[in-house]
């Protein structure tokens, strides 16, 4: 709470708060919220494209479907994908990068050697990869994007454990006697807290990203899913005329990605105090 | 010579990382078991057909043997036949790799001509209001979708201005030149009709990849300039007489630099991501498009060698630039 | 003797995190042509930022005001773009205190001190060769043995001794009649120190330079300074020929300072009773009277005028009986 109040301090973090709060919200009373929520599924062939109006904010689609209304559903998924696979990634990634940065030699450098065969390729290669073996269902693309995430994470995890072993308090933790696993979680773990979340938070953001894409590309759920990145695909065959159908779900993905990143860039203001440090730098320096 | 064990040490890795990639993503495509003897040999063939297809594309082995088989044929240079075009998917890779590399330079070069003085004024000018408003654009850079930035601009200046072509990467055939990459072949023969067709396909592509490649060049540039802006020699300089213009882009300049090159191999990761899918948007001939294609296809030959190929090429970017950092800090060599 | 830098009574500001620090106050100073001058305080007392205020690097968020701030008898404070002025008025040499920290470690020292030379008047239109042969020379000026191969070399590659060597001829090679040389010698180890210093002193005579020197060492003063300026946080308290001065100091701070400086045979050095005072609320009147043992009820309230002889002028109440009182 203390850390929220701080975030909420910074201008521009509180604005991607409020966004992102919003838009969470929406997604949850979607079905309460939405004027027609009955169009995530059914056609109406006589209101194909329409424009923008009072009655449909957005326009309509191919379908006929309402755009608002279907990007509130569509949100529930893009959200629900996003928080799932980090979160999975995250619990993969962050004990391996624990141990391995822990124990850094044959064991911790094998797992690194790991990490770094996913690493060597676009996270998006990887998981188009497993999402068109798995075909287009939407546990298939969090197990993708989770199964090509985590390795980040180890690395990140990796390097911090690394570098926090050399701190007084660990080696006094050590030296104690305290278990490594004891050290790990209790020592270490609160140390790197602060650029885990801040990378969660960016992590989100890529993730929705990414998560589009496979949609874009026919690999996210199956239509009539009021997934993002399909709309905007099936919404280009209109193009220029319905215009507003690709428009639409484009731009909740930016404002969406953008409230993540605006938050983590909030919440690295906040909690590195290193950099806070180099912002203050300028003119500090007498001597 | 520090130099020399750098690289020697890296390149020690290489092989293995390879042929992790190459389990892994022969692990990926036998994740569900598929046939691909049935697809190829096609709808009428019989039961024996596709037996001796199988049988003929080594498909009966055990899957440990197939893998084997599979690494050292590619260590011979050997990626296999792609199961749909029956052409071999190392000649597709080396014929599709200019337009991708040309497509990915330029956006480079623009990502970097753009970020770098963008980000010296922005550090310069903090919280002013050019700092402002190139805050706001580098983080929609950052969060904007690739495909959906594409099709924007199409619809803005291919739809609605008619200003450049939808699609494409050539209106007729492509000229005729070493190279591979239209822009140097077309300047090379002296054909400007086409070299300013060839400029015009590429404008939209290259824009939409070089925007978040230049959001990312201009934080770190912005961040560094600051953070040396800092330092005693800024005001050493400055009172010695040394005009603060040179000061900034000569001295600064080249420090935040080195602290943005580490991050241009992130750049370039993204830059091959956001390729795969801006080729597939712009129906651009390159290994981006091979790679969606063979994919939706199942073509595992081709995600294979796809696969491998990225990974060659990330590994000797990020062995670049390592050698380029301790090359730029005289203290590293 | 000309007159070449007056600083009159001009006050430095800087915001800091408790409210406004107060860290020059109604400072003087003169420096006269060719003249070799002590600033000698304890750390934080303000000589860095007398030496920035001269040599026009004052940090952005520092506020500068006073009487006068004059460098060859014209007056550059007021009006606005004073640090402009400042750096016009005639090239001043800087030999900072950390040379390491001077110098880009991405560029060869004989290419940063080019740049120099490139944007100094003396020198601008030298050509390639020609300055390199004015920047070797002055390198073996300043007793650097093989310059032609230090100058290839770069900032981590060269000893703090040798930095410190470099930082002088690149001081030099701007021609300057004033170099402000901010504690040279304190990152140094004390062999070295004596070398650095004596050859200061002789090129600062050799060149007709006059040097600004800013040090805690009395010792370091004594040696190579004609005159000594004592300051007292931000407050200048007794400005004095050195022979004067050292033979008898007026100032009772600076009384106490001297008699605070290690001596063979003395055994352990009396340290001033008290505290530095804080900056943002600093005591009125004369900043040393909640330590001074010879404070008056006027010391509180008033600050000192300045008062005695050219050769050795105190701002105090009651100051030390002079020498020949004694
Ligand atoms: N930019 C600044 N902002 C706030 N306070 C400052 C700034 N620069 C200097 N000060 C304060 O001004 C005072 C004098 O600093 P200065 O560096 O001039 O002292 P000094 O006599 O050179 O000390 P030293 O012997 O340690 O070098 C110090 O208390 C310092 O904290
Ligand atoms: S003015 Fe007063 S307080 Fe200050 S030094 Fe002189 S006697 Fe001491
Ligand atoms: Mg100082």
């Amino acid at each position: 709470m203390k850390l929220l109040g701080r975030i909420a301090r910074d201008r521009v973090a509180l604005a991607g708060l409020i966004v992102l709060a919003v838009i969470v919200l929406a997604a949850i009373f979607a079905p309460v919220l939405a004027p027609y929520p009955l169009d995530v599924n059914t056609y109406h062939t006589a209101q194909r494209l329409l424009p923008p109006s009072a009655a449909h904010w957005f326009g309509t689609d191919q379908m006929g479907g309402d755009i608002f209304s279907r990007l509130l559903f569509g949100a529930r998924i893009t959200l629900i994908t996003a928080v799932i696979a980090v979160a999975v990634s995250v619990a993969i990634g962050v004990p391996i990068g624990l141990v391995g940065g822990y124990w850094p030699g044959f064991a911790g450098d094998g797992l690194m050697r790991v990490s770094d065969v996913f690493l060597a390729v676009p996270q998006i290669v990887l998981a188009m990869a497993i999402a068109a073996t798995l075909g287009p269902q939407i546990q298939n693309v969090i197990l993708a994007l989770s199964l090509t995430y985590w390795p980040f994470w180890a690395r990140l995890v990796y390097a911090e454990t690394r570098n926090a072993k050399n701190e007084i308090y660990v080696e006094a933790a050590v030296a104690l006697g305290v278990p490594p696993w004891r050290v790990m979680v209790l020592h270490i773990l609160p140390a790197i807290a602060p650029s885990l979340i801040i990378r969660t938070s960016i992590g989100l953001g890529g993730t929705i990203l990414v998560a589009s894409a496979l949609g874009f590309l026919g690999l996210g759920p199956p239509p009539p899913s009021p997934e993002w990145g399909r709309m905007i695909a099936d919404a280009r065959a209109f193009l220029p005329g319905a215009w507003w159908d690709a428009a639409a779900p484009g731009i909740a993905i930016l404002v969406l990605v953008m409230a993540f990143n605006l938050i983590g860039d909030g919440l690295r203001d906040v909690l590195d105090p290193k950099l806070r440090g180099q912002a203050a730098a300028k003119g500090g320096a007498v001597d | 010579m520090r130099l020399l064990g750098l690289i020697a040490r890296r390149l020690v890795w290489v092989p293995a990382t390879l042929i992790g990639l190459v389990v892994l993503v022969f692990v990926i495509s036998h994740l569900v078991p598929s046939d691909p003897a049935r697809i190829l040999a096609g709808e009428n063939a019989t039961t024996a057909q596709v037996a001796a297809l199988r049988h003929k594309m080594g498909l009966d082995q055990p899957l440990p043997v197939q893998l084997l088989r599979y690494v050292i044929d590619v260590a011979r240079g050997n990626m296999g036949v792609s199961l749909y075009t029956q052409t071999p998917v190392a000649g597709e890779i080396w014929r599709r790799l200019p337009a991708t590399m040309e497509l990915a330079f330029y956006a480079m070069l623009l990502a970097v001509l753009l970020g770098v003085p963008l980000g010296v004024v922005a550090a310069l000018r903090r919280n002013s209001w050019f700092d402002h408003v190139l805050r706001v654009v580098t983080v929609s850079g950052l969060a904007i979708a690739a495909f959906w930035f594409a099709i924007l601009l199409q619809l803005l200046f291919s739809m609605w201005l008619n200003l450049t072509p939808v699609q494409g990467r050539i209106s007729d055939f492509g000229p005729s030149g070493v190279t591979g990459f239209y822009t140097i072949d077309a300047a090379i023969s002296g054909n400007w009709s086409t070299e300013l067709d060839v400029l015009r396909h590429l404008a939209l592509p290259v824009i939409t990849l070089a925007f978040p490649a230049m959001a990312t060049i201009v934080r770190f540039t912005r961040a560094g300039v600051i953070g040396t802006l800092g330092s005693f020699f800024v005001d050493y300089q400055r009172a010695m007489g040394v005009p603060w213009r040179v000061t900034v882009w000569r001295y600064v300049l080249r420090s935040a630099l080195t602290g943005t090159l580490t991050q241009i191999g992130l750049v370039f990761g993204n830059l091959l991501a956001g390729a795969v899918v801006v080729e597939a948007v712009f129906d651009w001939p390159g290994l981006g498009q091979f790679a969606v294609n063979s994919i939706l296809q199942s073509d595992y030959n081709a995600i294979l060698g796809f696969t491998i190929y990225v990974g060659v090429m990330f590994i000797v970017v990020n062995l670049l630039i390592d050698v380029g950092q301790v090359l730029l800090d005289p203290r590293g060599r | 003797m000309t007159e070449l830098v007056r600083v009159r009574d001009v006050s430095v500001d800087f915001p800091s995190p408790g409210g406004t620090a107060k860290v020059l106050d109604r400072v003087n100073l003169a420096i006269g042509e060719g003249e070799i001058v002590g600033l000698v305080g304890e750390s934080g007392c303000g000589k860095t930022t007398l030496a920035r205020l001269i040599l026009g690097v004052l940090p952005k968020e520092a506020a500068v005001r006073g009487e006068a701030l004059s460098f060859a008898g014209r007056n550059v404070l007021g009006g606005g773009a004073e640090e402009a002025r400042v750096r016009g008025a005639f090239p001043i040499g800087f030999v900072p205190q950390e040379p390491r920290a001077a110098l880009s470690p991405l560029f060869p020292i004989g290419a940063q001190a080019r740049e120099i030379l490139r944007w100094s008047l003396a020198a601008r239109r030298l050509r390639g060769g020609e300055a390199r042969r004015r920047i070797a020379e002055m390198f073996a000026r300043v007793q650097l043995p093989d310059p032609h191969a230090i100058m290839r070399r770069y900032p981590h590659e060269v000893s703090g001794g040798q930095l410190q060597r470099v930082l002088i001829a690149m001081a030099l090679l701007r021609e300057p009649r004033l170099v402000v040389a901010d504690e040279p010698t304190t990152a140094l180890d004390v062999t070295i120190q004596a070398q650095i210093l004596t050859l200061l002193r002789r090129l600062a005579r050799e060149q007709r330079v006059a040097v600004l020197f800013t040090t805690h060492d009395l010792g370091a003063a004594w040696e190579i300074c004609d005159r000594i300026t004592v300051m007292y946080s931000g407050q200048d308290a007794e400005s004095a020929a050195v022979e004067t001065f050292f033979a008898r100091p007026r100032h009772p701070y600076a009384g106490l300072l001297l008699g605070s400086m290690p001596q063979p045979g003395a055994g352990l050095p009396r340290s001033i009773a008290g505290a530095v005072p804080n900056l943002v609320t600093p005591p009125p009147g004369c900043r040393f009277h909640p330590r001074c043992p010879r404070a008056l009820p006027a010391c509180g309230t008033q600050r000192p005028p300045a008062t005695g002889s050219t050769t050795q002028s105190v701002r105090c109440h009651n100051p030390l009986p002079e020498r020949d009182a004694a």
